[in-house]
């Protein structure tokens, strides 16, 4: 049995239904008509032979439709019927077909959601170049050492003691979540925001689009109060100033910063 | 004249593949030649010889062309396929070994038993 000439056969019926079915059509009249002749010369009035033919061959629509069961079509057929006998079932009972696209719609959203997430945080490649590069090294216990804990955070002293010696990075950055309250501009609000060393953007390879990053003077203690902001919170509530560079925009009690 | 007996179930098609096998045929020939090398002993459903002719080429024995018929009209013409040839010999083979076992039995006397 040769896969391909039935896949041939199957692509040439599902492409050119109408050209096959002429074809069928065509072959049957072409048998009626030959047997009638050969009924005629046998003696059969010419009135009556393509009855007799068409008696003598018996179902005709019968005979069609298992040519194309035969060709392999009929799947295509009882599949199309299916589908209109299962829209005419869902129309009939509304509750059914209600509680059923609820279940397919939130079974759908809840796969897309995860689907995003997952998307978002492990397939997707951060939004850096060379973001293959870039590491988040974290500070182990030593194997057989048990110290409560199996990772650890880096403090002040370790990330000091990474950056003077020989290391294998390009370049090092620390950083740390916090939080700041913005004031003097509109409504006061807490943002979210990380501390981060002059390497910070460099290590991302990335710059600013307005202004500069840090410099190495303001990676001192005491300069902590130069600040960068996002790209959304500049558009939301500075709304895209180009002068704002400079500016006092954060008041965290008594101590001004500003916008770099 | 002794009337026709009916094919036996799954015999179509091996008639039908000798058939083409001695030459093209469109579907009424195929018919008519089946009719004569039988000589009109087998009675053969016209209704059933075009699905069966559309399976064997669907399974890749057969395989058809237009062509003009002796009285000068457009007919569709089987032919025999290098697969159809092979499928044919083993079918024969099989045919000839069932009806040796079924003539055996049949022909079983009680002394030989």
């Amino acid at each position: 049995m040769t896969i391909w000439s039935r896949l041939r056969s199957w692509l040439r019926t599902i492409l050119q239904r109408a050209g096959v079915e002429g074809e069928l059509d065509a072959e049957l009249r072409f048998h009626m008509e030959a047997r009638a002749e050969d009924l005629i010369r046998g003696g059969v009035p010419c009135e009556v032979a393509l009855r007799r033919a068409r008696l003598e061959f018996g179902g005709i629509e019968n005979a069609k439709e298992e040519c194309r069961e035969a060709r392999g079509v009929g799947f295509i057929e009882s599949l199309l019927q299916d589908v209109r006998f299962g829209t005419r079932m869902l129309r009939k009972s509304p509750g059914f077909t209600a509680i059923a696209v609820l279940t397919l719609a939130l079974g759908i959203g809840a796969s897309a959601a995860v689907f995003s997430l997952v998307n978002a945080i492990l397939l997707k490649p951060l939004p850096y170049p060379d973001s293959t590069r870039i590491v988040l090294p974290e500070l182990v216990s030593p194997p057989g050492v048990n110290l409560g804990s199996e990772y650890f955070p880096w403090g002040q002293l370790q990330f000091r003691m990474l950056t003077r010696d020989a290391h294998p990075f390009q370049t090092v950055a620390a950083f740390q979540n916090d939080t700041f309250n913005l004031t003097g501009s509109g409504e006061p609000s807490s943002l979210d925001g990380f501390r981060a060393s002059q390497e910070f953007f460099s290590a991302l390879g990335v710059a600013p689009t307005l202004g500069r990053a840090f410099t190495s003077e303001e990676d001192q203690p005491g300069r902590e109060f130069e600040v960068i902001l996002s790209d959304r919170l500049w558009r939301e509530r500075f709304a895209a100033d180009r002068y704002i560079l400079g500016r006092t925009v954060v008041r965290i009690p008594a101590r001004g910063r500003n916008a770099e | 004249v002794a009337k026709p007996i009916d094919l036996l179930q799954g015999t179509l098609d091996m008639l039908i593949l000798k058939a083409v096998s001695l030459g093209p045929l469109h579907g009424y020939g195929v018919l008519l030649r089946i009719q004569q090398i039988s000589k009109d002993r087998l009675e053969i459903q016209q209704g059933s010889l075009y699905p069966a002719l559309y399976r064997l080429e669907h399974q890749g024995w057969i395989a058809s062309e237009w062509g003009e018929s002796e009285n000068k009209r457009k007919a569709k013409y089987y032919r025999l396929t290098a697969a159809g040839k092979r499928r044919f010999q083993a079918e024969t083979e099989k045919w000839n070994r069932m009806a040796d076992v079924i003539a055996g039995i049949l022909s079983t006397r009680p002394e030989e038993v």
